[in-house]
Parts: structure tokens; sequence; C-alpha cells
């Protein structure tokens, strides 16, 4: 039985909500819980988007930028073809760092998601046993008391 | 008085809200009496480079008798500034908390010594600083400020114009708000905001001067904005600057979900005021910047006014909506704004996408005439919130009582030899008759050290010898001796109805808590502010206790994985100490379950971390009560008789043990802001009653009153 004087409070409300809270099973995660997972799928995701992103812009242009206006070689298409070949060459190095580091950074990614994945799995055990042991201590005391 | 007003950039022109305040305040303080100068820089205004001077420096009047000196801004470095200032605007809001700095050492040099500043003006301060009665500095975040303020610091007054803000939580900006003399707020609810900031220390130094708006009059006749006609029309008036930080895009996102949900509908959404793009939409309007008279028949004609905005320690829109009897839409989760409302009942307050859906239907469904009775609510509020020459006034007063408080009587509290309930009562009483001028001191009866001339409050029980005094307080429900007509007080409302029964006309004055103890205080450590629950126990605790204690914390970790208690060391001593910590080891707690040591900064941080107040130990005392009520939070409680006159007025007591019921209990305070929101409310309310300055009144009043019967009876007598 609770009671206030609060007049912004229901307190009928408030004892079904108890209520509702009691009846909700144990095992099942927290809203805490669940904000953090949904968290850390929106951040995976976000890395992820970026890495694809990156992925597409790592490749060696084939093409000219149609916003790229240079004076004498825009208007040869032999002359573009020279340029981006040159600058393919050029870079040749760069790109393959680039790729290098997306596939470690994706590899990283992965190995996150397992981590965390284990974490949840070893925190819940250790939860369990931990409430166990409470839940046995408290019982031992109360019978001890009667 | 000579007072002289701080401010980065001055003028008629400027529609920024610290600039008209300043200009507005300047004026009306020269009304009221006071001789004022106004130290601004020759930066023309905030959208101005603030290296760039526009104005001439130098002094000069404008025939009001207000004396403008200007001085010129220094060169400085944008590009660190504009760093330092990235990473503030840029910070989530969940990263803003109590006591936590939010920039490094490099950042926040970058942010003081390269914003804008004038070293001329600073000069002025060091040399005639002393000259002025006061400074009043306006608002927080500028140079002007940040380093103006140490060198007038016994005579400096800032009026922040704060809202929850990174830049509110900037070392620099509190080192600012310890060091002045005063802090005079616009709204309660920017009081509320600054004490949530800085702590509930602030309350001793601050005081809510108010903020004025002129009414905008209604037009003669009706008036066409272009092709809109506002008396034809339905709708909701959005009014201000047009822009992201106003969070006008949450407004429209809401309105277009009420639109799709409500096609048939005919209330539209009104945007007025400068905007950088348009916006447009199902049942939207984009007036842009409007004429005076169109603003005044948009006003008159709307439904209601809609004031988003998250950023606001005082709305004009909202005081001209209720000036021309309109009702508005508030965001809860800006509490000067959300605040009016609340005490003036002039609107709604929605926190959500879903409320401001509801609130949108309420408009749109609700009868003219309730509609009307909520603006009329409002136009009572901005009514009482007066003109500036009010403002003015209130300015004055309370920097002449921060200065110099009103010398008061000598008094006398008389109190029986080993009660220690009576002299803390005693000793309560005392300091908050000190602080608003008395000369109080406590004494024990028969002594002979009492003072001579001194009026005298006796605390007494039915046990004690009678003695004669001014006034009498009755702490169990007994007097020694009939008062022989003087006034009787009861420190509860229990005692004071016994009294009543017996026939003693009493009424209550209860203990005064102050939360004047934590002024400039700074927690010890930031350790308890990780994000997790932070359970507080408030009730001391015997051996029983402390297991019934852990039994309902290892019940809310049922609920939520990682929470915290906290326990006051003084409030477990010797076996309820041995026996915490015993089955702490047992219940393998170690981590969750944290003794707070005796140190006040050690205490601070604990009711400053705190998530929930929870007394589930013994009897409390008035002060364990009420003090979690300073620092805002909500309390559920166990029933006794202290519970009953404090936290069953704004928290939630039960009236059983059961650990798991008042876990889930707790879990849902501590999770649901609506209900935190109320009990919080509430508790502002509740602790009113016992500030040092309210108890104080009581007795002083009652005084003034007792010597005036006296001499009135002298005189008959005579």
């Amino acid at each position: 039985m609770i009671r206030s004087r609060n007049p912004r409070i229901d307190v009928d409300e408030l004892e079904r909500r108890i209520d509702a809270e009691l009846a909700r099973d144990p095992d099942a995660p927290g809203g805490d819980e669940r904000l953090a997972r949904l968290a850390a799928t929106v951040h995976a995701r976000a890395i992820e988007s970026q890495l694809n992103f990156a992925e597409q812009r790592s490749t060696p242009r084939a093409t000219w930028p149609v916003d790229l206006r240079v004076p004498l070689i825009s208007s040869s298409e032999r002359l573009k073809k020279a340029v981006l070949s040159v600058m393919s060459l050029a870079f040749r190095d760069q790109y393959e760092a680039n790729n290098a580091l997306i596939r470690s950074q994706r590899e990283m990614l992965a190995l996150v998601q397992t981590l965390l994945e284990r974490i949840d799995t070893l925190e819940a055990r250790l939860e369990t046993e931990r409430a166990t042991t409470r839940a046995q201590r408290i019982a031992r005391r109360e019978s001890e008391d009667a | 008085m000579r007072l002289a007003i701080v401010t980065p950039w001055y003028g008629r022109e400027l529609i920024g809200g610290a600039e008209r305040l300043a200009w507005e305040l300047a004026h009306a303080l020269v009304r009221a009496g006071a001789e004022v100068d106004v130290l601004a820089t020759c930066c023309r205004s905030f959208l101005d480079g603030w290296a760039a001077n526009y104005h001439r420096s130098g002094v000069s009047g404008d025939g009001s008798g207000v004396v403008l000196r200007r001085f010129p801004v220094d060169t400085r470095d944008r590009v660190a500034f504009n760093r330092a200032n990235t990473v503030l605007t840029t910070l989530p809001r969940i990263g803003l908390h109590g006591d936590r700095n939010v920039l490094d050492a490099v950042q926040t040099r970058a942010f003081v010594g390269e914003n804008i500043n004038s070293r001329a003006l600073l000069a002025h301060l060091r040399e005639a600083g002393s000259s002025y009665d006061a400074v009043i500095f306006v608002p927080y975040l500028y140079g002007p400020t940040l380093l103006g303020v140490p060198l007038v610091a016994e005579r400096a007054f800032l009026i922040p114009c704060v809202h929850d803000e990174a830049y509110a939580y900037i070392e620099p900006v509190r080192a600012t708000v310890d060091a002045v003399r005063g802090v005079l707020f616009n709204s309660v609810g920017e009081e509320e905001t600054a004490t949530a900031i800085y702590g509930p220390g602030l309350l001793a130094k601050s005081r809510v001067i108010g903020h004025a708006v002129e009414p905008v009059p209604p037009p003669p006749a009706p008036v066409a904005i272009g092709s809109f006609a506002p008396h034809r029309s339905r709708y909701v008036l959005y009014l201000g600057r047009q822009d992201a930080s106003k969070n006008i895009d949450f407004l429209i996102e809401a309105f277009r979900t009420f639109r799709e949900r409500r096609i048939s509908t005919s209330l539209q959404l009104v945007l007025v005021g400068p905007r950088s793009a348009m916006r447009t939409g199902d049942g939207i309007l984009d007036l842009g910047a409007v004429s005076e008279a169109a603003k005044a028949a948009l006003l008159t004609y709307a439904r209601a006014l809609a004031q988003p905005s998250l950023h606001e320690s005082f709305s004009r829109a909202i005081y001209e909506a209720w000036y021309a009897r309109r009702p508005v839409l508030v965001h809860g989760e800006c509490r000067a704004t959300a605040r009016a409302v609340e005490d003036a009942g002039g609107g709604w307050i929605g926190t959500t996408l879903e409320d401001w859906v509801r609130m949108f239907a309420a408009v749109d469904e609700s009868a003219d005439e309730a509609i009307d009775a909520l603006g009329e609510h409002g136009w009572a509020a901005a009514l009482d919130n007066g003109a500036w020459d009010v403002v003015a006034r209130r300015t004055l007063d309370a920097i002449a009582t921060r200065l110099a408080p009103p010398v008061g009587p000598r008094i006398e509290n008389v109190v029986p030899l080993g009660d220690a309930g009576i002299a803390r009562y005693a000793q309560a009483l005392t300091e908050a008759l000190n602080a608003s001028g008395a000369d109080a001191a406590v004494s024990i009866a028969g002594s002979a050290h009492a003072r001579p001339n001194a009026r005298t409050i006796a605390h007494v029980i039915g046990t004690s010898a009678p003695v004669p005094a001014d006034i009498y307080v009755a702490h169990d429900g007994e007097l020694p001796a009939p008062p022989q007509g003087r006034p009787v007080f009861a420190p509860s409302h229990g005692i004071a109805a016994q009294l009543e029964e017996a026939g003693i006309v009493t009424r209550v004055l209860p203990q005064a808590v102050s939360a004047a103890q934590w002024e400039g205080m700074r927690p010890a450590h930031e350790r308890w502010v990780d994000g997790k629950d932070v359970l507080l126990s408030i009730a001391p605790l015997g051996a029983d206790e402390a297991r019934r204690l852990l039994d309902t914390f290892v019940a809310y970790l049922g609920f939520v994985r990682d929470a915290r208690l906290l326990v006051f060391s003084a409030d477990c001593e010797g076996e309820a100490y041995q026996t915490l910590m015993h089955e702490r080891a047992e219940l393998d707690l170690h981590n969750e379950v944290v003794v707070v040591g005796p140190a006040p900064a050690e205490r601070y941080a604990a009711y400053r971390a705190a998530t929930v107040a929870l007394a589930v130990g013994r009897p409390l005392s008035i002060e364990s009560a009420v003090m979690p009520l300073w620092f805002d939070l909500p309390i559920v409680a166990l029933g006794d008789v202290t519970v009953l006159e404090t936290i069953e007025a704004c928290g939630v007591v039960a009236d059983t043990f059961e650990a798991r019921r008042i876990a889930a209990l707790v879990r849902i305070v501590a999770s649901d802001a609506r209900i935190r929101g109320a009990m919080i409310g509430e508790g502002r309310r509740v602790r009113a009653r016992y500030a040092p300055a309210a108890v104080a009144a009581a007795v002083l009043e009652q005084l003034a009153d007792t010597r005036t019967t006296n001499e009135t009876a002298d005189v008959g007598g005579g």
C-alpha cells in the first residue's frame, strides 16, 4: 500500500504499474540494456556505412568527374583517359593501403561484435550466479531469524 | 545607488534577449532613482566580428540619464575560439551533467581568452570598479563577464540569462557563479535550471527579479497579411527566429504528424520571424518577418502560440501571447518556459512528439471558451510579471539586501538543558534569523549568559520551568504554563494539533533547513556519475534496517543490472555499520554499496549523483527528509511522523516494508520522467516552507506584531 499527497501523482495508477513491474519476467532484459544494445547497433551501422562509402571511393577512378573542368584536358577524351591512367598509377600504393585499412576495419568490427556478444553472455551468467547466491543468502538469514 | 551594467553589446536597436534586457533594465534603473553607467564594447552586435570596433570609444548619453561608456575590443584568435566553441555546440545533451567539466584546459583558455574581450573595459573596472555600489554583468558567457567578475567580485551581480546548454558547464562559468556576490534571474525556471547545474548552494545568494514584456496592443481593425487573413483563420502561431537552435524542426515534424492523422482539420501552423530558408508543408504557412501591426493581429487571432525551444531563460513570445489572452504550447524540457506555464496554468506542456501531436489536437478540438480560459490564466500571469519599473525595483531591493542585510532585533533562543533535538531546532532557527539580519543566539534556560534587551523565544516542553518570553515554541504538545497571550508555535502539525485540542492557538514553525552550507561547494569526485542509477539512503539505520536496505537494493538489481547504493556513514554507526559491511561482503556487493564519508564535499557528491532518495530505515529527522529536496531528488520512504509532514506532500510513501514492491516503486520513480517531474516540482514547494528566510520571516513578523501590541497596550495603560 502506497500513498502520496502530491496532487500530480495518481497513486492507483502507480500501484498498477508496480504490479506490472513485479509481474515482468525477471530474466527479460531491462529497458536500459535494450537501449544500450540499440545504441551499439546504431554505432555499428554507422561504422559499416562509413566503410561502404570508403570502399566505393577506394578504387581508381575510371571516368572523368563531370564537375571538373580543366582547359585542354576536359575537351579531349584521350587526354582525360591518359590523366586518369597516370593518376591511377601514381596512387596505386595509396589505393592498396586504403583497401588494406578498410579490410582490417571490417575485421575489427566483426571482432568487436563477437566480443560484445561474449561480454553479454558472461555478464548474464555472472548476474544469474550472483542473484542466486544473494537469494540463497537472504533465504538462509530469514530461516535463521525465524 | 551607483550601478554599472557590464554587457558586451549595447544599443536600442539590438534584438537579442540579453541585449534588450540590458537596455531596458538600465533605463528602468535610472527611472527608479539609480545612477547607471553602462560599460559596453565598441563591437556593433553579436552577429558582427567580435574584434571589430564599430562604435567610437568614450562616454556618451542618450538624455535618459544612462551614461554609456564604450571600450575598444581586443584582437582575437577566431579559429582557436571556434575550435573550442564547436566542441561545446556539438556536445550531446547526455554529456551535460551536474559538476562534470566539459572542456579541457587548452580549449577552456581559448574559449575565455579568444572570446569577445576588452582590456580597456577591464582596466576601467580595475580602476573605477570600487566607485560603484554594485556592478551588474549581463549575460554569463562572454569575456567581459568571465574576466570582469574577479576584478569586482565583492560587488558583482550576475544576470546570467542561462539555460541548459554546454557553455553553462565550463569551469570559468562555474568560477564566475561562485565568485559573484549575487545572482539575479529572469524567471523561476531559470533559477531552477541554474540550481540543477551549480547546486542548491546558489539559492543562498540568488533572487528572481523577473523580466518585463510590453504588451502588444491589438489592432483596431482586422488586418490581412498578404493573402492571409488572421481573423478568418484557425491557427497556432510560432513567433521568433526560425532556426534549428529554436527547435523549430521538431515543431514542424509534430505538426505534420498531427495533420497526417487529422486530414480534415482546418488548423494551420503559422511561422513568423526571420528565417534562412522557407518552411512549407501541409497546413504550414511561413510569413517570415512581419510588421508590429501584423504581429499584433497574428497574436490577437491565434488559437495558441507554440514555443518549442529548449534553450530559453525567459520567453518574450510567451508573455506577448498571454498579454493577448492566448494560451501557449511549450516544451517540457525547457525549465524556464515549462515552469512559467505550470505556475500560470496558461497552456500546455509537452516533451515528446506524441505529446505535441496531442497538444495540437487539444488546440483543435477545445471549445473557444476553454481556449480563452487558459489565455485568461496567462494574462493574469503576464500582469503579475510586471513592467520594467517593477523589475528595476526588485533588482535594487535584491542588491541592497545582499550588500547590507537589514538590521533586525536582538533575539535569544532559550532552550532546556540536555535536549539535543530542541537544541538543533533552536540552532537552525538562530542561523535563519541571523541570515535575515537579526542578532540571534542560543542560551540555556536559567543561564546567567542571557543578553540584555533581547527578545526571547522560549523553547519549552511540558516539564520545563515556566519562563517569561515573547514567543513560545512548544516541542511536545504541552506548555509548562499558560502563554499569557504570547504567540505559540509548534515545530510540526502533529504537535500543533495537540495544542489546539488543549485550546491553545498555535502556528507551525518548521525547523529551518538551509542549502547555504553547500554554497561554493564542489563534489569531492565524480566517481558516482557514471550513468548508473544511484539510490541514496537518507534514513538512519540500525542492524535490521541495514539488512532491510540491502534487501531492497538487491531487489532493485533484479530490475536494473547496474545500480549503486550510497549510505551516509553518519546514518550507520556501530552495529548498523558492522551489519552493513558483513552483508555487503556476503552478498558480493562491494562495488555496488558505498558508504559515504562525513566530509561535506563527499556528502555533496552523493546528493549530486543520486537518482532517487530512499528512506527504509529508522524515523527521519526533518533535515534528512528536506535536504534531498534542495537537490531536486524524488523521495521514496517508509511512513513515519516526519515523512507524513514532509515527504508525503511530494514523494511516495509505503505503509509496509516489502523489498520487491519498494524496489519496483523506486525503479518507476528513477525511470519515469513524468513522475520524477511531478515529485521534484512539488518537492520545491515543500522545501520552500523550510527555507531559512521563510522561517525567519514568520518569527520576525510575529515579534514585530508583539511589539506593536505591547506598545499599544502601554499607551492604553498610560
